[in-house]
């Protein structure tokens, strides 16, 4: 079915042109088209950081030409006799807690808890760009495939049944499932490249417009900024925060640290020169230079949930994630569970569904709801409560403008289709170490294009039980809430400012 | 400026249970999006509500009893129609509306789409025992809390005046509006949607199963436009629409012909399926196939049952000459010069290409399920037909009028027409459910609206 992609991500840029022949010159630092006979040279720099230690890194650009969005930081761990592998959904983005684009000591755009918001981002990839892509770049590699019957080392049976049967959906990351006629949910061995060794740590690439999503559809125009343009990244704890473990290590998952190869760390810088003509009209042209973009604020709030076998509904929670005063075009929230950390193939990067009963006396099984809605300037966002999750999904994509591509029991953790095949020793299907019911994050789009006020944006949240995934003792969950805001950016005379819309 | 709001309307003609099911007498369902200064968004409109399957005694569903995995929820809808809810005019009607979207569905929706989030929204699936063992079989249907029990679902309901670019104006007629929206789901009967995989209708499992629909509504987004940029209400609006029709054929040479009356056509499409086969609980009653044969004959000196019947040439007529191809569409399958190709399973790409073309413009199209496994030739029977891979059959006819200027071809005085030969040798009526894309105009009034086709 098709879809379009989101016109809220839509950023606009606008400047002063001076009088005169303000058409001819292109749009150099907007993301588009120019004309096919434009001459674009490419000068790639490799740039070691600044700074370097195990829990940050400093990169400075040199004030040149046009930075390329697509340019890359390239990340590797030490190896590691402990066979740790990346988090399935986030892949090398699990190494970093916190990116900072700065000019000169303004923040243009900065993500807290980035490992969280990337995992909601990845999710809108698609199946064939995860699998094709992003499994050889950063490590994502979130995609799935029907577990047919067929394979392994029986083929006794009907060809017809062997060849078309395919009870469960499950990871496809390019290697072969080992499933048979009567073990038909097959197991997977990860990518030897994803995972440390002994004598070998895994490296992968982040695009820089993944750590600043302006950089979509914004091109920097290093060459007229006159302040040093820095990126701060600031890394995960090297404990329990940065990969997963195979179920048969998972006891020393809370013990082993995953550390950061420094040596190998860089950024490789494209910058973007056009014909130098070209280049001085435009930096004439716009020598007052602005642009809006989205920029994200997290609010994060702890839930208690009880003792396994006691857990019960959270009531309705109401909680403020702030926005007063801003433009803001949509809140997305994730719910994880603070204690599934590397004992997941997710790590802590998921979004906690209700937990369900299938098994009880028919009229009491249950599938687990969210009630659900958002109330800014007085008025609630839906007209009634949603506690429906197929059309919490529909709200994630309408805010988003893209489908997930994730299978429905992942999602709301409804249906039995998830395969219980294992993954590095995790049932695929299981809701704690698996994928089940583990991206269910809500998205709110606020469209009645208003300014919100002094009181800031509620969600009004009530939850069914929460499962508890320790076995005993109370558990905590974090729900993060991501407010995308409006921001403008302002570019004079090589000076940035940067200030709310 | 311009700003948005949500609505969520549940329907007018709700039961006291909350419950709605064909098989309780209630397959109509009507939604009224009521005349407002507003418009409404009409890609944002999605049919909202938890869906359960059960035997004939209210038990839970159990295998062999399976439904379309590749259509899941929009198997259940005979026909979408919208009216004005002033005057009650018909704006557009689709009938078999499933069987539109078992073409629109597996053309424009990838295996990954199957496998992602059309199985939360549209509770498809890429496999059927993948679909039954989540969907069919779903352990929580008989909770007693209904809103925690069931599949839920949030669908769209493709339709031209939907899937338009332009906000449908809710308005007063004289205003420049529809004067609301009148929105009528006729429900499918459960024959047509459920069936035994196995092809035995009479099964207890089977036999008298049912499904059924709780907490529905309808949620969509609605536009206040900006009250500063007020301009004169308009006294028309465009809008792409779905036509459809329905004959059998059951001859080696079939011939279809239809007085369309749409003055501006864009593409038409249609699938087959045996008539036998329809609102019966042995088989699946909306699978696309190629033509079949009935009993068992003799292909390459092999005795098959219900052989396929395949395509040996076809074209399309306007007015009783070929158009838009000014030539026949000999297919591999009628080189009898080559044994291999007489033999070939494999529909002839140019039938598929126009087909897909039809239904979206093929240069334009990025993701897909059609595929040779499930266009090629098979047989009839329930042991093949039902356990197609990769989202279940896609096969159809079809060909594309106008995909440069998006105005279509005036088809209002003069016919349209198909011309098949095909291996369809034994006595075995074809049903061929055929669509016709095409645009239309709605022009208000104060007295009303009027449909220019």
């Amino acid at each position: 079915m098709s879809y379009a992609t989101s016109s809220d991500q839509s950023q606009m840029m606008s400047s002063t042109p001076s009088p005169s022949d303000a058409s001819a010159v292109p749009d150099l630092v907007r993301i588009g088209q120019i004309p096919s006979n434009t001459a674009i040279d490419i000068e790639t720099d490799v740039l070691d950081p600044v700074v370097h230690t195990d829990t940050f890194c400093r990169f400075q650009f040199q004030n040149k030409g046009i930075l390329h969005s697509n340019s890359k930081i390239v990340l590797r761990l030490k190896t590691n006799s402990v066979a740790g592998y990346l988090p399935v959904g986030v892949g090398i983005h699990s190494l970093i807690q916190r990116v900072a684009l700065r000019c000169g000591t303004k923040t243009i755009s900065e993500i807290d808890d980035f490992a969280h918001y990337i995992a909601y981002k990845s999710m809108f990839l698609s199946n064939e760009q995860q699998k094709q892509r992003e499994l050889f770049i950063s490590g994502r590699r979130l995609a799935h495939k029907p577990y047919y019957s067929e394979g392994g080392n029986d083929w006794s049976g009907a060809d017809a049944v062997l060849q078309t049967e395919a009870q469960r959906v499950g990871l496809d990351v390019g290697v072969q499932t080992e499933s048979t006629r009567t073990q038909n949910d097959g197991n997977i061995t990860d990518r030897l490249f994803v995972k440390t060794s002994a004598a070998y740590g895994p490296e992968f690439s982040v695009s820089i417009q993944d750590l600043f999503p302006f950089l979509y559809t914004n091109q920097l125009p290093l060459f007229m900024m006159s302040e040093p343009v820095t990126i701060e990244i600031f890394f995960n704890k090297s404990v329990n925060e940065r990969m997963c473990l195979p179920e048969s290590a998972s006891g020393v998952a809370a013990t082993t640290a995953f550390e950061i190869d420094t040596t190998a760390t860089e950024l490789i810088a494209d910058y973007q020169y056009f014909p130098q003509e070209m280049m001085e009209q435009y930096a004439a042209q716009n020598a007052n230079l602005s642009f809006t973009f989205m920029d994200y604020r997290l609010a994060k709030r702890t839930i208690p949930v009880a003792a396994t076998g006691t857990e019960a509904s959270t009531g309705q929670l109401i909680v403020n994630v702030g926005g007063a005063g801003r433009l803001v075009t949509k809140v997305f929230t994730a719910l994880s569970d603070d204690n599934v950390k590397g004992i997941s193939m997710l790590q802590n990067y998921h979004s906690k569904s209700l937990t369900r009963d299938y098994t009880a006396a028919e009229d009491l099984r249950f599938n687990g709801v969210l009630t659900a809605n958002a109330k800014y300037n007085d008025h609630f966002l839906y007209p009634v409560d949603v506690d429906n999750s197929a059309q919490q999904f529909h709200n994630l994509t309408q805010g988003e403008g893209m489908v997930p591509f994730v299978y429905r029991e992942e999602y709301n953790f409804e249906g039995q289709g998830l395969a219980s095949g294992l993954y590095e020793g995790h049932s695929q299907k299981n809701e704690v170490s698996g994928l089940a019911g583990q991206f269910f994050y809500q998205c709110y789009k606020l469209n009645r294009n208003e300014r919100i006020n002094s009181r800031g944006i509620e969600l009004y949240n009530t939850w069914d039980k929460l499962k508890n995934s320790k076995s005993s003792g109370t558990n905590t969950f974090t729900l993060r809430s991501y407010v995308e805001l409006i921001r403008v950016a302002q570019l004079v005379d090589g000076k940035m400012e940067v200030f709310f819309a | 400026m311009s700003s948005r709001q949500n609505l969520q309307v549940t329907p007018s003609n709700h039961t006291s249970t909350g419950k709605i099911s064909y098989k309780d007498g209630n397959p109509l369902i009507q939604f009224i999006i009521g005349e407002q200064d507003r418009m409404l968004i009409g890609n944002s409109v999605r049919l909202v509500g938890k869906f359960n399957v059960f035997k004939a005694d209210g038990t839970l569903s159990t295998t062999p009893l399976r439904m379309s995995e590749q259509l899941g929820l929009y198997s259940i809808i005979d026909s979408l129609t919208i009216k004005s809810q002033a005057t009650h005019q018909v704006i557009e009607e689709i009938k078999h509306f499933q069987r539109f979207m078992g073409s629109y569905l597996p053309v424009t929706s990838s295996e990954q789409d199957n496998a992602g989030h059309l199985t939360e929204t549209a509770l498809t699936s890429v496999n059927y025992v993948n679909q039954q063992h989540t969907v069919v079989g779903m352990p929580t249907s008989n909770a007693t809390d209904t809103k925690k029990g069931g599949n839920s679902f949030c669908i769209n309901l493709p339709c031209g005046l939907f899937n338009g670019q332009n906000p449908i104006p809710l308005m007063a007629n004289g205003a420049g509006g529809l004067g609301g929206l009148l929105v009528e789901i006729q429900l499918a009967p459960d024959s047509n949607v459920l069936f035994d995989a196995t092809g035995t209708s009479t099964s207890a499992d089977v036999k008298d199963a049912f499904y059924e629909l709780n907490n529905l509504s309808i949620s969509a987004e609605v536009m206040t436009p900006d009250p500063s940029l007020q301009v004169p209400p308009a006294s028309t609006f465009e809008y792409n629409s779905i036509s459809s029709y329905f004959t059998t054929f059951n001859s080696t040479n079939a011939i279809v012909n239809f007085n369309l009356g749409l003055s501006r056509v864009l593409g038409v499409f249609g699938n087959i399926i045996s008539a036998d086969k329809i609102n019966n609980r042995g088989e699946n009653g909306l699978a696309n196939n190629f033509p079949v044969n009935s009993g068992i004959i003799k292909v390459n000196d092999v005795n098959v049952a219900e052989a396929p019947a395949k395509i040996q040439q076809l074209f399309f007529t306007r007015g009783g000459e070929r158009f838009p191809l000014e030539y026949n569409i000999d297919t591999v399958q009628k080189d009898s010069s080559v044994a291999a190709n007489a033999a070939s399973d494999v529909a002839d790409t140019q039938i598929v290409q126009n087909y897909m073309n039809a239904i979206t413009q093929f240069s334009k199209l990025r993701r897909t399920s059609t595929n040779p496994l499930n266009t090629k030739y098979t047989a009839g029977t329930p042991a093949v037909v039902n356990i197609k891979v990769d989202g279940g059959s896609s096969a159809g006819i079809g060909v594309a009028y106008d995909v440069i200027s998006g105005q279509g071809v005036d088809f209002s005085s003069v016919n349209w027409g198909m011309n098949m030969e095909c291996l369809l040798t034994t006595d075995n009526p074809q049903a061929f459910y055929l669509f016709v894309h095409s645009k239309q105009t709605l022009a208000f009034s104060g007295d009303g609206i009027s449909v220019v086709r």
